[in-house]
């Protein structure tokens, strides 16, 4: 019998209302049907969605993803290559980089210069955006693929959305051991993963034990701080923390969540809201 | 005469540590008996900081340790690469000269 997953009309919206689970007990014919599901379609649904393809499919599993049938959120669908066997034929503005998998040493050097060249070049309507976006890709991969290392790589999606604010999102995901117990080896006294995640973000903290690293996180804030940004928004999910900072006029505003459940790995969303 | 170094050759944007160590190793080995290196910024138009601490302010480590036998300038720095760079080399307690 078929595992069915009906996404919702809204199941897109922020990126976490559906679950695609990654479990080994599921049967080996699983279908998602997105056929109801209409704008917006957020890059981390994008991103969860193609990570629990390729998961599945390398477990052998046939995965059956039915699009979306209204034709603005199928064009996006399509134009953010959420399932690579399908025709990724459809062009569509919104989509500025599709779903990208990281596995290579350079490739977030190359996807945050593809897609700084696009959001200046392409889309003037949030072209002043083109740097924070830049430095959020190339610091937030670049941590992904260094302390997140895992054997499935990591994964990177960007869209502009344009209502109704013209914003830039950003998802990053990986599957590795998550920052919780990343930033323990180093502060093991952090035992509450959302309070570690939200002490990995601040300037100069780094699981690392190099006294110069962990200005990651830092250097992406910067960079948003720019007369262009009405106000930026991240939120972390790893493991059962779920931190969310908020940078509006230049006041950044810190909070911790409890996590509606466990998550394996980093999952960062970044919304840049143009002003 | 400095070495001058020209990263627009690798790109006009810089990113990533990985990047920065193999920059940083090309760099050594095409300048032995270089008193002077220059590093060229001209036409990078953005350099994160992970790049930036890992490419220049770790040379600029190395040159002021004594690790390595060349002084090091730096060259046609947009401000935004500028302010990056200066970054990076002041959270290492570091400054470079500038060139014009």
């Amino acid at each position: 019998m078929d595992w069915v997953k009906e996404v919702g009309s809204r199941g897109a919206e922020g990126g976490w209302r559906d679950d695609f689970p990654l479990s080994h007990d599921l049967p080996p014919s699983l279908v998602v049907d997105c056929s109801r599901l209409r704008l917006p379609i957020h890059p981390m649904f994008a991103v969860r969605l193609r990570i629990f393809i390729d998961w599945h499919r390398q477990r052998e599993r046939e995965v059956v993803i039915v699009p979306p049938e209204e034709p603005a959120a199928s064009r996006l669908f399509n134009a953010m290559q959420i399932d690579p066997q399908q025709d990724a034929s459809q062009a569509d503005d919104d989509a500025v980089l599709a779903v990208t998998r990281l596995d290579q040493p350079n490739d977030a050097e190359m996807v945050a210069r593809r897609t700084q060249e696009i959001i200046e070049y392409q889309l003037p309507d949030v072209s002043p955006l083109g740097h924070a976006t830049f430095m959020a890709i190339a610091e937030l991969c670049d941590n992904a693929m260094d302390h997140g290392r895992n054997p499935f790589g990591s994964y990177v999606a960007v869209q502009r959305v344009t209502k109704p604010r013209r914003q830039v999102s950003i998802a990053i995901s990986d599957l590795g051991i998550g920052i919780p117990e990343h930033i323990r080896h180093r502060y093991p006294e952090w035992s509450e993963d959302g309070w570690a995640i939200a002490h990995a973000t601040e300037e100069s903290v780094t699981g690392t034990g190099d006294p110069h690293r962990g200005i990651g996180f830092s250097a992406v804030l910067e960079a948003a701080l720019t007369a262009s940004l009405h106000s930026a928004r991240m939120d972390i999910h790893s493991a059962n923390g779920f931190f969310r900072l908020q940078v509006v006029q230049e006041t950044r505003k810190p909070e911790v969540f409890p996590a509606s459940r466990f998550r394996r790995g980093t999952w960062i969303t970044y919304d840049l809201i143009s002003v | 005469m400095p070495y001058t170094y020209g990263l627009v050759e690798h790109g006009t944007t810089l990113a990533t540590r990985p990047f920065a160590k193999q920059l940083r190793a090309d760099l050594l080995e095409k300048t032995p008996g270089h008193k002077t290196i220059e590093l060229d910024f001209t036409g990078v138009r953005s350099t994160s900081h992970s790049f930036a601490d890992e490419f220049v302010a770790r040379l600029a480590e190395d040159a002021k340790a004594g690790a390595v036998d060349f002084e090091v300038v730096i060259h046609g720095t947009a401000p935004e690469v500028e302010r990056v760079v200066n970054g990076a080399l002041e959270r290492r307690g570091l400054s470079l000269p500038q060139c014009v």
